[in-house]
């Protein structure tokens, strides 16, 4: 027996009810996610190397800028090949968490006839653009190993816990997403402004450069800065097989839950008018 | 009949908050709601009905009456503002929209995977065996593998509602589901449901066809402006519909403007009532729910009359007056010589011009420029209001209509009717010497054919 829930109740629904909803819907998301990849490749004649390549592309340009005429390796002892590795190893995951944060803003607006019409949950939908990124993500860690083999680093058993990292980084940018997501069905604009914000974020984030290159104040708005743990623990993972202290843990899994829970809060108390207003 | 209600509303409300600009909404927002920069706008008030099991439950309305929006609430797409409700089934489908889940780049079957993966429909669903079901009901051949980019709406349609046939849910919400395709599909769809009734699903049944819910349902909810204005019977709530929506009330909200629409001069419905040539004693027959009022000849300066030139135009105006939703009227003519042949018949469908979608109460003057390229005569003619594969309102036998020829001068062609023909030459040339030099070309290998 199913009753409505009054008014009154309404963002009463659990966040727990919220995730098992997701839980109910995983294959859908799952089967779109890996459609939506195929697709964007489809009929390229390199299909998903473009994957690689794009970011290739970026980094090549990072690194000749900062490490051959701007001199600087990333803020610390780096060779060139080093930094190049510094470089990919930070500049990855942005990629991947840039996407997810822009691509979710846009997810239930992008499927507002879905959910005109179908009673489907709306954190379905941010989180098939969060899949797809994640998918991405996978490609891109095995991708950084390669690299890293290639650049002299020699096979780290620390490299196990890199997917543990990249998948806590993946709950913080749903979180982002699905709350960013619920604010733009009611403000449009939240969809260019986020593209604007991440520019600046970029540059906030230790991606080209050692997050204490810039001085002590902006060390410090680097540590306070979300994504910055996850970079280097990504980097330290991967380059000199530092396993990140336990106070590290704490935070990245924190935010990770703490970010989707309070997404799913703020979807569930404005649920009740987020269909009217698309 | 002791069984709890399958389906219980009680006091159901919608209320849409519409603000003027997204700064009223973040004023709202800032101000924790003190400041209210909306109006509010109430697509349903107090609504209360139960369902008991096994029933078939139909809702009629005129558009914009709330019944999609009540739909939409008890399939849980939008939350009440006020009241409550309840199902008491384990399954419910909602056919509201058919094919919305589909992706045009996947197959017919790979749309029935992600459709039932998208509405979390149970996994027997999938069973080959299944498959093959939906398949043979969709009956589109061998676009069943193919990309759905490639099929008609139709096609498009069919596959939607083959994906819930052979669902047996407790409760099935249908909305408008029953016009889908073509004649022989839509009987099959009636047979699919009437075997789903018999197994015991109960219907939520939105339709403007007064006839369906007048035979599926026992009882039924009339809308008004987002309220009751009758619960009963059916027979009685298809009546009460039917007197609502022909007592002129007016339509509710401004009528949109028709981008479409191109008026001449003469072409308002007062001056077609002025210039009537309908017969109140006339032959006419036909279900009569979009009407043709009225209906005047004018030829191209403007003035009334029956006469007209060989090659020349006559303006024939039609006033429609619909007196039921009309989604997709046209207006046509036929013209019989004085045998009776038809010499010529069509209307605006025929031309592919579509005309608005009519609310009851709604009119329309359609100007239908026909140009006598016919034998002089005398010509009878009919006009008619329809629908595709419904007859509205057809007036027979009106007219003559007299085609003249000025004496003096030839006919320009001869015969029942002008077709188009053009003419064209090429330049003179010696004929003889050109097939004489043809034929020697030719004989020597054989190299002809």
């Amino acid at each position: 027996m199913t009753t409505a829930p009054t008014p009154a109740a309404a963002h009463q629904l659990e966040v727990g009810g919220f995730f098992s909803a997701l839980w109910g819907h995983r294959h859908y998301i799952l089967a779109g996610a890996l459609r939506e990849l195929k697709e964007r490749y489809a009929g390229s004649a390199m299909g998903i190397l473009w994957h690689v390549v794009t970011p290739l592309t970026q980094i090549a340009v990072y690194f000749v800028v900062f490490s051959r005429f701007m001199g600087a390796q990333g803020g610390g002892p780096y060779s060139p090949q080093a930094y190049a590795l510094f470089l990919c190893a930070g500049i990855l995951p942005w990629f991947v968490f840039a996407e997810c944060v822009r691509g979710g803003t846009n997810a239930l607006l992008a499927n507002e006839g879905y959910l005109k019409k179908l009673a489907v949950p709306e954190g379905v939908f941010v989180a098939q653009t969060v899949a797809t990124s994640g998918l991405t993500l996978g490609l891109y860690a095995l991708a950084l190993m390669a690299i890293a083999l290639a650049s002299g680093v020699s096979f780290q058993a620390s490299w196990a816990l890199i997917p543990a990292v990249l998948v806590l980084f993946l709950g913080l940018s749903f979180g982002l997403a699905l709350m960013l997501a619920t604010i733009a069905v009611f403000f449009r604009d939240v969809v260019q402004i986020v593209t604007i914000v991440l520019q600046f974020w970029f540059w906030l984030t230790p991606i080209v450069y050692h997050q204490t290159s810039l001085g002590p104040r902006m060390t410090e708005v680097m540590e306070w800065n979300p994504p910055t743990a996850y970079i280097v623990a990504v980097r330290g993972l991967l380059i000199e097989g530092t396993v990140p202290a336990p106070g590290e843990w704490l935070w990245m899994a924190g935010l990770a839950l703490l970010l989707p829970a309070l997404g799913a809060s703020i979807l569930q108390r404005l649920s009740s008018d987020l269909r009217d207003a698309l | 009949m002791s069984a709890a209600p399958l389906v219980e509303v009680e006091g159901l409300g919608k209320r849409f908050k519409i603000y003027p600009t997204p700064w009223h909404r973040a004023l709202e927002w800032a101000t924790g709601g003190k400041a209210t920069g909306h109006s509010d706008f109430w697509a349903l008030r107090d609504i209360s009905f139960t369902v008991p099991p096994g029933e078939c439950f139909g809702i009629i309305g005129a558009n914009g009456s709330g019944k999609s929006t009540l739909l939409k609430v008890l399939s849980r797409v939008l939350q009440p503002t006020e009241g409550r409700f309840r199902v008491n089934a384990a399954s419910v489908y909602s056919l509201l929209e058919l094919g919305t889940g589909f992706h045009a780049d996947l197959t017919g079957r790979e749309n029935l995977h992600q459709s039932a993966r998208l509405l979390a429909l149970p996994a027997e669903l999938l069973n080959p065996d299944v498959v093959e079901q939906i398949r043979e009901f969709a009956d589109i051949g061998e676009f069943f593998d193919r990309p759905i980019r490639f099929y008609s709406s139709g096609m498009h349609m069919r596959l939607g509602f083959s994906l819930f046939a052979f669902l047996k849910p407790d409760l099935l919400v249908v909305d408008e589901a029953l016009s889908v395709g073509d004649i022989l599909f839509q009987q099959k769809c009636t047979a699919r449901i009437d075997s789903l009734r018999r197994g015991g699903t109960s219907f939520l049944f939105v339709s403007h066809d007064m006839e369906a819910v007048r035979k599926l349902c026992r009882e039924a909810l009339v809308l008004d402006g987002g309220r009751a204005a009758f619960l009963g019977p059916s027979g009685e709530a298809v009546n009460r519909y039917h007197s609502i929506a022909f007592h002129g009330r007016p339509p509710r909200g401004p009528v949109l403007h028709d981008k479409n629409a191109d008026p001449q001069a003469g072409m308002t419905a007062a001056e077609v009532l002025r210039g009537n040539i309908l017969r109140p004693d006339g032959r006419r027959h036909g279900s009569r729910g979009l009407e043709v009022r009225a209906a005047r000849l004018t030829d191209a300066r403007g003035r009334e009359t029956l006469v007209v030139a060989v090659r020349d135009v006559l303006h024939l105006d039609l006033l429609v007056v619909a007196r039921e939703p009309v989604p997709s009227p046209s207006a046509g003519l036929v013209l019989f010589d004085r045998f009776g042949t038809v010499v010529f018949s069509a209307g605006t469908g025929n031309l592919g011009h579509r005309l608005p979608a009519l609310s009851p109460g709604e009119s329309l003057v359609v100007r239908l420029t026909v140009r006598f390229s016919v034998q002089p005569g005398k010509y009878t003619f009919t006009v008619g209001a329809s629908e595709p594969g419904r007859v509205h309102d057809w007036h027979e036998m009106l007219g003559p209509i007299e085609v003249f020829h000025e004496g003096g001068r030839p006919l320009p062609f001869h015969g029942i009717a002008e077709l188009p023909m053009e003419c064209r030459h090429a330049e003179v040339e010696r004929l003889a010497e050109r097939l004489a030099e043809t034929r020697d070309e030719l004989a020597p290998g054989g190299r002809a054919r």
